[in-house]
C-alpha cells in the first residue's frame, strides 16, 4: 500500500474507531437517524395529501433552489482563491507530505480526494430536507441523493478552482483585477436576466426567477448551470442534457489539475497559506469564537478612554469591534432580515403571528455572544477582581445595542408590510427584543450547564432544547393575555415575561466566569 | 504568602494533582519540576483560580477565588494570552482600568514597557506581536498590579536572551520586594541560580522537595531532577 493510500485509509480508520468509543457520537447518530425516519414517513404523507388535493409542486422549482445553492457556493469558495487560496490539506499534511519525497501531483490528488469527502460530508444536512422535498415535489431518496452529491461537487470545484486562481494570480494584482472583472461580469449578467425575467412578469415574479433559472442559457453558468443541467436531465429522463451538464463537470478538475501542476515548479507555496489559515480559522472556533481578527486593522483612535473595573470590559470590546470593522448589525442578521420581509410579504394575508413565528425561529440560529464567548478562552476574565455576575453584564452589553437596533429594524420593517398599527409595532419590537434577550441567557445556560462537553452537535441540540423550554412561559403568558385582554397585550406579556426570565436566568449562571474550566471547549 | 493545602485535581478518571500541599513565604521563590504531564500546568491553573479542585488554596490569606486573592494575584501563563485587536498600550491601560489601578501605575507600566524593550511597540496590535513579544506582554500585564502572589508557567519558553535576563532579574526583584514567586518550568538551568525551594513533580504528586540552603554542598538541582525521574522510569520499567 503507498504511503498516501495508507495515511487515508488509516485516518479514516483511526478517525471512526474514535468516533464509535464515544457516547455522544451514538446519541447523535440515533438522532440522525430517528430525524430521517421521521422525515422519510412524514414525506410519504405530505405527498399523498399534496397528491389528493392541491397536486405536487413544480420539480423545476427545486432545481432552481439548488441551482442558486450550487452557483453562490461554487463562486463563494472560488473568490477565495483571490486572498488566500483553498486548501484540501491539514498542516500535518503540509509538514510531512510536503517535504517528503511523495511526487506533488500524486500529493494534489491526495488532497482532492479528501476536499471530494469533506464536500459530500458537508452535503449531509440537505438529507433532513427530505420529508419536504418528497412531499411537496415528489422526489425520492435517489433524488435527494442526486442534490446531495450535486452540492458535494459544486463545493469541491469551488475549492480547487481556488487554488487554481490563487496559484494564477498570486502576487499580480493585473491578474486578480482581471479574474474579479470576469467574475462580477458573469454574475451581473445572470442577475441582470433574472431580475429582467422578474420585472417583467410583475403577476408572478416567483415563477419568472424559477423559468430563468431553468432557462438554456443559465445552463452555462459555472458549474451551478452545469450541475442544473445534469440534475433537470435525470429528473426528465434526458440524458442527453444530463451528459452535457456532467462533462464540463468533469472535465473542469482534471484541467485544473493539470494547470496547478504545471503552472509552477510547486504549488506548495500556494498551499500553506492558505492551509495556515485555515488551521487558525479552526483553533479559533475550536476556542470558542466565530470570528478570527481581519487580515487588515485600521487603528484609528487608540486607547479605552473609558471603564473601570468591569466595565473596563464592555469598552474593550467596542474598541475591538471597532478595529473587526464589526457593524451593529452584521451580513447574515442583514440577509435574515431580507428573508424575513420576503416571507412576511408573501404571508401578508394571513396576520401577526406565523410572521412572529417565523421570525423568531430564525433568531433563534442568529442570536451571537458578540465577543463574550472569545473573552471565555483568555485567563483576564477570570482574573479581574470583580464580581462574576459585573463583569458577565458588562460583557453581553455590546450584544444588547445591536439587538436592539435589529429589532427595531425587523418589526418596523414587518409591521409596515402588514400595515399594522404603531402599538402592534412596538410590541413586536419588545417581543422580538425580549426574544434575543432570553435567546442570549439560553446561550449562557447551555455555556454553564454543558460548556465542556466536546461534542459541539450535542451542545448544538441542548441549545435548541433549552430555547423550547425557556420560550414557553412567555408564550402561555401572551395566549393568557390575549385571552383576557387583547393580542397586542398578551405581545407586551410575552415581551415582559421573556426579559424577566432572561434576567434570572443570566443571574443564576454568573458562576461561569467563577472557573475556566467550566467552558473548557 | 501561597498556601496549597491537600490539593486534588481529576480531570475524569485521570489524576492531576494527588493530595499536594505547599507553601510559598513572603521573599521566596519556589520552583515546580517535572517532567511532561507530571501535573505543574494543572496546579498552576488551579491556584490561578481557572480549574475547580478539591482542597484549599490560599493566596495572601485569601481563599483563591475571592475578590482579594484575584487583587493579590498575578498570573503569567504558558501561552501568551493577548487580545489581537488591542496594541500593547491598550492592553496595559485594560489591566490597569480593570483593576481599577489609577493613573498612578502609569510610570510602573512605562517602567515595565521600557524594561521588556515594548516602549516602542506601544502601537502594535496583539495580533502583529511575535511569540516571544506577547510572552513579554503577558508578563507586562501580570506584573503591573504589583502582585503579592506571581505565579509563572513555562515563562522563558519562546524569548530573546535579552528578555530572559530581564525576566530572571526581576524575579530576584520580586523576591527581594517581599513577593511570594511560583514558577514552573522543564528548563531547570534557568532557575539554578535564585531558587529557594524546589519541588520535584512525578504523576501528579511531588516526588522530592528541596530547599537551597546557603553554605550547604548539595548535588545539583539538575543531578535531582534525572536520578529522580530516571529511577521512576526504572521502577515503572
Amino acid at each position: 500500500m503507498s504511503a498516501l493510500a495508507y495515511l487515508l485509509w488509516r485516518t479514516l480508520a483511526n478517525g471512526l474507531k474514535r468516533a464509535l468509543r464515544r457516547p455522544s457520537f451514538w446519541i447523535v447518530a440515533v438522532l440522525i437517524v430517528a430525524i430521517l425516519g421521521v422525515s422519510l414517513f412524514g414525506g410519504g404523507e405530505i405527498r399523498a395529501e399534496n397528491l389528493a388535493g392541491e397536486g405536487l409542486r413544480d420539480v423545476r422549482e427545486l432545481i432552481a433552489m439548488a441551482f442558486a445553492l450550487n452557483a453562490v457556493m461554487f463562486v463563494m469558495l472560488a473568490m477565495q482563491g483571490l486572498a488566500r487560496g483553498a486548501s484540501m490539506f491539514s498542516m500535518a499534511d503540509v509538514n510531512l507530505l510536503f517535504p517528503s519525497p511523495v511526487p506533488p501531483v500524486r500529493i494534489l490528488m491526495y488532497g482532492l480526494l479528501r476536499g471530494l469527502g469533506t464536500a459530500l460530508v458537508l452535503g449531509l444536512f440537505l438529507l433532513f430536507q427530505y420529508s419536504w422535498v418528497h412531499g411537496q415535489y415528489g422526489v425520492g431518496a435517489g433524488g435527494l441523493l442526486l442534490i446531495v452529491l450535486c452540492y458535494g461537487v459544486s463545493v469541491f470545484l469551488g475549492q480547487i478552482t481556488a487554488t487554481a486562481l490563487y496559484a494564477f494570480s498570486s502576487g499580480s494584482a493585473a491578474r486578480k483585477r482581471a479574474i474579479r472583472a470576469v467574475t462580477a461580469c458573469i454574475c451581473l449578467l445572470a442577475a441582470g436576466y433574472a431580475l429582467y425575467g422578474a420585472l417583467v412578469r410583475m403577476d408572478a415574479p416567483l415563477a419568472a426567477l424559477v423559468d430563468c433559472a431553468n432557462s438554456p442559457a443559465m445552463r452555462f453558468f459555472p458549474v451551478g448551470g452545469w450541475l442544473a443541467a445534469v440534475m433537470s436531465g435525470i429528473f426528465a429522463g434526458d440524458f442527453g442534457l444530463a451528459l452535457c451538464g456532467a462533462l464540463p463537470v468533469v472535465l473542469l478538475p482534471v484541467l485544473l489539475t493539470v494547470l496547478i501542476s504545471r503552472m509552477k515548479r510547486s504549488y506548495y507555496e500556494d498551499v500553506l497559506a492558505a492551509t495556515e489559515y485555515q488551521q487558525q480559522v479552526q483553533l479559533t472556533r475550536q476556542s470558542g469564537s466565530l470570528e478570527t481578527a481581519p487580515e487588515k486593522v485600521r487603528l484609528g483612535k487608540t486607547g479605552l478612554s473609558r471603564g473601570e473595573g468591569a466595565s473596563a470590559l464592555y469598552y474593550k470590546h467596542r474598541l475591538e469591534d471597532r478595529r473587526a470593522r464589526a457593524s451593529l448589525i452584521g451580513v447574515p442578521e442583514l440577509i435574515y432580515l431580507a428573508i424575513t420581509f420576503a416571507y412576511t410579504f408573501f404571508l401578508r394575508d394571513e396576520g401577526i403571528l406565523p410572521v412572529l413565528i417565523f421570525a423568531t425561529v430564525m433568531q433563534v440560529t442568529s442570536v451571537m455572544l458578540g465577543r463574550w464567548v472569545k473573552e471565555l478562552t483568555r485567563p483576564y476574565i477570570y482574573l479581574i477582581p470583580e464580581p462574576p455576575f459585573q463583569k458577565l453584564l458588562q460583557c453581553l452589553r455590546t450584544s444588547l445595542r445591536g439587538m436592539a437596533v435589529e429589532a427595531v429594524l425587523c418589526m418596523v420593517g414587518v409591521g409596515l408590510i402588514l400595515g399594522l398599527t404603531i402599538g402592534e409595532t412596538v410590541a413586536l419590537v419588545l417581543v422580538r427584543f425580549s426574544f434575543g434577550l432570553l435567546f442570549m441567557a439560553g446561550n449562557l445556560m447551555i455555556e454553564r450547564l454543558f460548556g465542556g462537553l466536546a461534542s459541539k452537535v450535542l451542545v448544538m441540540l441542548f441549545y435548541y432544547l433549552a430555547m423550547i423550554v425557556l420560550a414557553v412561559p412567555g408564550t402561555v403568558a401572551c395566549v393568557l393575555g390575549s385571552v383576557a385582554w387583547t393580542q397586542t397585550a398578551g405581545y407586551f406579556l410575552l415581551a415582559a415575561v421573556n426579559a424577566a426570565l432572561a434576567l434570572l436566568v443570566a443571574f443564576l449562571c454568573r458562576n461561569v466566569l467563577r472557573y475556566a474550566e467550566l467552558n473548557q471547549r | 504568602m501561597l498556601q496549597v493545602n491537600h490539593v486534588t485535581k481529576k480531570y475524569g478518571k485521570v489524576l492531576a494533582n494527588d493530595d499536594i500541599s505547599f507553601s510559598v513565604q513572603n521573599g521566596q521563590l519556589a520552583v515546580l519540576l517535572g517532567p511532561n504531564g507530571a501535573g505543574k500546568s494543572t496546579i498552576i491553573k488551579c491556584i490561578a483560580g481557572l480549574l475547580r479542585f478539591q482542597g484549599q488554596i490560599l493566596v495572601a490569606g485569601h481563599a483563591n477565588d475571592s475578590l482579594e486573592a484575584k487583587h493579590a494575584l498575578g498570573y503569567v501563563p504558558e501561552m501568551p494570552a493577548v487580545y489581537e485587536l488591542l496594541t500593547v498600550g491598550e492592553h496595559v491601560e485594560f489591566i490597569r482600568r480593570a483593576y481599577r489601578l489609577g493613573d498612578e501605575a502609569n510610570a510602573y507600566a512605562d517602567a515595565l514597557l521600557e524594561r521588556f524593550e515594548m516602549d516602542d511597540k506601544r502601537d502594535k496590535l496583539g495580533k502583529e506581536l511575535s511569540k516571544g513579544m506577547q510572552q513579554k506582554l503577558s508578563v507586562i500585564c501580570a506584573l503591573l498590579p504589583r502582585p503579592e502572589v506571581v505565579i509563572f508557567d513555562e515563562p522563558l519558553v519562546g524569548l530573546d536572551p535579552h528578555a530572559i535576563k530581564e525576566l530572571k532579574e526581576l524575579f530576584g526583584e520580586l523576591k527581594r520586594g517581599g513577593a511570594s514567586v511560583l514558577i514552573s518550568t522543564h528548563m531547570i538551568d534557568s532557575v539554578e541560580d535564585f531558587w529557594d525551594v524546589a519541588h520535584i513533580m512525578m504523576n501528579g504528586r511531588f516526588a522530592a522537595t528541596r530547599e537551597n540552603r546557603e553554605g550547604v554542598d548539595e548535588k545539583p538541582l539538575e543531578q535531582l531532577f534525572f536520578e529522580i525521574t530516571e529511577r521512576d522510569k526504572g521502577e515503572r520499567a
